[in-house]
């Protein structure tokens, strides 16, 4: 039997992951947050099905980058890029990305976090 | 003569007196003319009185003697052939010269005639003035001819040349006096019509000096100095005209080219396009350009002569010490030197002075130099408002920009807000409630107020940056600024355990600074050292504040031992929302960066090398005031 599903949370932003962290788990996701996208590459969990919420813009690696090592790595999880600067940029990103990828504006309303984390884990569950 | 015929005169002289009619030898007796008659050999048979008195002897004197004892010793073997040519020809016509009894000489024009009986009638008649007058008149007529000056007479009835000397010819070019004689003297020169009017002066008043100038036979010209001169007729009217003329033409080439070269001179140091005076030991102008002269709004005055003091009494005792020193060999400059005129106008000169010197050791005076660089000041006082303008403009610029970042700020505490607002509600529709749930409600409301109260700080603090505030500026002492700061953050320093090391460069030059910017700036630079020092990993916390100067500039430097700045933070510091604190919204350092760049300053950001992080700024030093010459 496989492990619960996770919901992993990357942003730079602490308010964004306590919101996203607080909203999910009310909704019965286990959820891991992350600061950085090191901080998720030095500590992927392993053994779960997982989603990941990303925020694009932050100090080092920035969420493309993330996208592309995961892709290296072979780890294909449903993402959401979630982006506070043109939203052009991410879709173009997603068109020419091998992974499944989708994008969201911020704010991200809590309606269409939950209904991707629903549609990506389900089967899972 | 031999003595045979000498017998023969013996025979002649002891004859009775010559057979005339006693009518006849009055008339002889009296005439105003020496008649002599001789005989063939020469001895003189006869005289009349006035041959006496001619030739100072007496009848009975002259009786003994031959002719030729009445001749100078050179001449008498030209006196025996034109006897000798008298006796062969019956007639004879000579001028001779002659010597009286006394010695004199004299000249007499002789006619002689064959008598008969052998006999020769002599009329002797005395020109020994006349002699005198020609020959002083052939001396003067070969002075003139030979004269190195050109000499013209010009008849005044035929209105042409009548002489003209050698060195006419010469001057004039011409080989033969044929050449010229007989023209109009209006021939000979460029303008006709001047001539004309100098020989009716010539008439008029005798005589007239001037310079003229000469058309040579081969069409070129000469410079010729003219003195004319009216020849009066017995009846004292005008006849003649005489010119003497010198040809100047060299000297007048050597004037014109000193004349020029000393024009050229003058005119490069009127005309050059810089202020420039040149002043004796007494500083008494000697030359000045016009360009000087309307700096000094002295326009189209001669001031030569004239003392510099005198001119501008309101000169500063520093510049006249100055020019004492500039006397005794030691150059100044001034980069501006600001004059209010009369007029009320402002004038900024550059100016400088060097001694000039009249021998390789001796200073003769001053050259003064000055340039109007009213223009560049002015413009250069509108290119520092402009960059002022500009701060701003590109501060608004960075706004464009800053909107998009101030959304996606305003973005992030709004999903926040967003996203706990439907966590609550979430919570509250479920059903298995209980304590743990409400206390979970009550926690995601509590975030809601938070993070909204944090939207409005961020647009609290976005108004303050944009908003426009023209610096107050005034002249500041930057150590005084550092210590204030200090005071301000005792609070917070003393809390974070933070050992602060000041290292103030004193005196420093005064800076124009709006002090409470340059303070939030400080305070930015010093909560930002303080913040990167908080991670507590239990090493001692060192602020290094640190003043100084360099190229005219005050340096400010605030170094903390904190983790430091990677190479792409350094590069992204200033950049508006590039926070490294997790609480940060990043404008600190944008906005520490728009004040120091207002105040025409620079920031930059680098890592110690000892670790920690050193933010410097630096400010342009107040340049020195206006001057009063």
């Amino acid at each position: 039997m496989p492990e619960a599903p996770l919901v992993a949370v990357v942003d730079d932003e602490a308010a964004i992951r306590d919101s996203v962290d607080m909203f999910l788990s009310g909704l019965g996701y286990r959820v891991l947050t992350f600061e950085s996208a090191e901080a998720l590459l030095g500590n992927i969990p392993s053994g779960h099905p997982v989603c990941l919420l990303l925020d694009v813009r932050m100090p080092r690696m920035s969420g493309f980058e993330l996208v592309d090592e995961l892709q290296r790595r072979g780890i294909n999880w449903p993402i959401a890029l979630m982006t506070g600067h043109g939203a052009d940029v991410a879709r173009a990103f997603a068109e020419s990305s091998a992974a499944d990828i989708e994008v969201f504006a911020k704010p991200v309303s809590s309606k269409d976090v939950e209904q991707f984390v629903a549609r990506s884990l389900a089967g899972v569950t | 003569m031999d003595d045979s015929t000498n017998d023969d005169a013996e025979n002649l002289r002891s004859q009775e007196p010559l057979a005339v009619d006693a009518d006849f030898q009055r008339c002889i007796e009296l005439a105003p003319i020496a008649v002599v008659i001789a005989d063939q050999e020469a001895r003189i048979l006869f005289a009349n009185p006035q041959a006496c008195r001619q030739t100072g002897y007496s009848r009975e004197e002259l009786l003994q003697l031959r002719i030729g004892a009445l001749f100078p010793l050179e001449y008498q073997e030209q006196g025996r052939a034109e006897f000798g040519q008298l006796v062969r020809t019956g007639t004879l016509n000579v001028q001779q010269p002659v010597v009286s009894k006394s010695g004199e000489r004299g000249w007499v024009s002789v006619s002689a005639t064959k008598l008969k009986d052998g006999q020769f009638l002599g009329y002797i008649s005395d020109i020994s003035s006349l002699k005198a007058a020609q020959d002083e008149l052939l001396l003067k007529e070969s002075a003139i001819a030979n004269s190195i000056s050109g000499v013209a007479i010009v008849d005044l009835a035929t209105q042409s040349l009548v002489y003209a000397n050698d060195s006419f010819l010469r001057i004039w070019g011409y080989e033969r006096d044929e050449d010229v004689l007989g023209r109009s003297p209006l021939e000979f020169v460029r303008d006709p019509a001047f001539v004309q009017s100098v020989m009716e002066t010539v008439l008029a008043t005798g005589k007239w000096a001037g310079e003229l100038t000469a058309v040579r036979a081969d069409g070129s010209f000469a410079d010729v100095e003219v003195f004319g001169a009216a020849i009066r007729d017995r009846s004292g009217q005008p006849a003649f005209m005489v010119g003497t003329i010198h040809d100047i033409t060299d000297r007048k080439r050597i004037e014109s080219s000193l004349q020029s070269s000393e024009e050229r001179l003058r005119r490069f140091i009127d005309q050059v396009p810089v202020g420039v005076a040149m002043l004796d030991r007494q500083m008494r102008y000697l030359a000045c350009s016009r360009r000087w002269l309307s700096d000094a709004r002295l326009e189209g005055r001669d001031i030569t002569g004239e003392s510099h003091y005198d001119l501008f009494p309101d000169v500063s005792p520093e510049i006249r010490d100055c020019h004492a020193r500039c006397l005794s060999g030691e150059p100044a400059k001034f980069d501006r030197i600001t004059l209010t005129h009369t007029d009320g106008s402002t004038q900024h000169l550059h100016c400088e002075m060097h001694p000039w010197f009249a021998a390789p050791d001796e200073i003769g005076g001053i050259v003064l130099f000055s340039e109007d660089v009213t223009e560049r000041f002015v413009a250069e006082q509108q290119t520092a408002s402009l960059r002022e303008q500009l701060a701003h403009t590109s501060r608004v610029g960075t706004m464009g920009e800053l909107a998009a970042g101030l959304a996606h700020e305003l973005n992030q505490p709004l999903m926040a807000v967003h996203m706990y607002a439907h966590t609550a509600v979430s919570l509250r529709k479920r059903s298995d409630g209980g304590a743990e749930l409400e206390q979970k409600v009550d926690e995601a409301l509590e975030k809601v107020a938070e993070q909204s109260l944090r939207a409005g700080e961020i647009v609290q603090r976005m108004r303050a940056f944009i908003g426009k505030r023209q610096p107050q500026l005034a002249e500041c002492r930057v150590n005084d600024l550092v210590s204030d700061v200090l005071g301000l953050l005792k609070s917070p320093l003393t809390t974070g355990s933070i050992e602060v090391r000041l290292e103030l460069t004193d005196p420093l030059p005064m800076v124009r600074a709006d002090a409470i910017q340059i303070q939030q700036v400080l305070v930015n630079l010093i909560q930002n050292a303080i913040d990167a020092m908080s991670t507590g990993d239990g090493r001692p916390r060192n602020l290094h504040l640190r003043t100084g100067q360099e190229d005219g500039a005050v340096i400010v430097s605030v170094a903390d031992n904190g983790p430091g700045l990677s190479e792409d933070a350094r590069q992204k510091v200033f950049d508006p929302f590039h926070s490294t604190k997790p609480s940060g919204m990043g404008l600190g350092l944008p906005i520490c960066r728009t004040l120091v760049e207002a105040h025409g300053g620079t920031i930059v950001a680098r890592s110690c090398d000892g670790g920690g992080a050193v933010f410097e700024f630096r400010l342009p030093v107040l340049t020195k005031g206006a001057t009063n010459a």
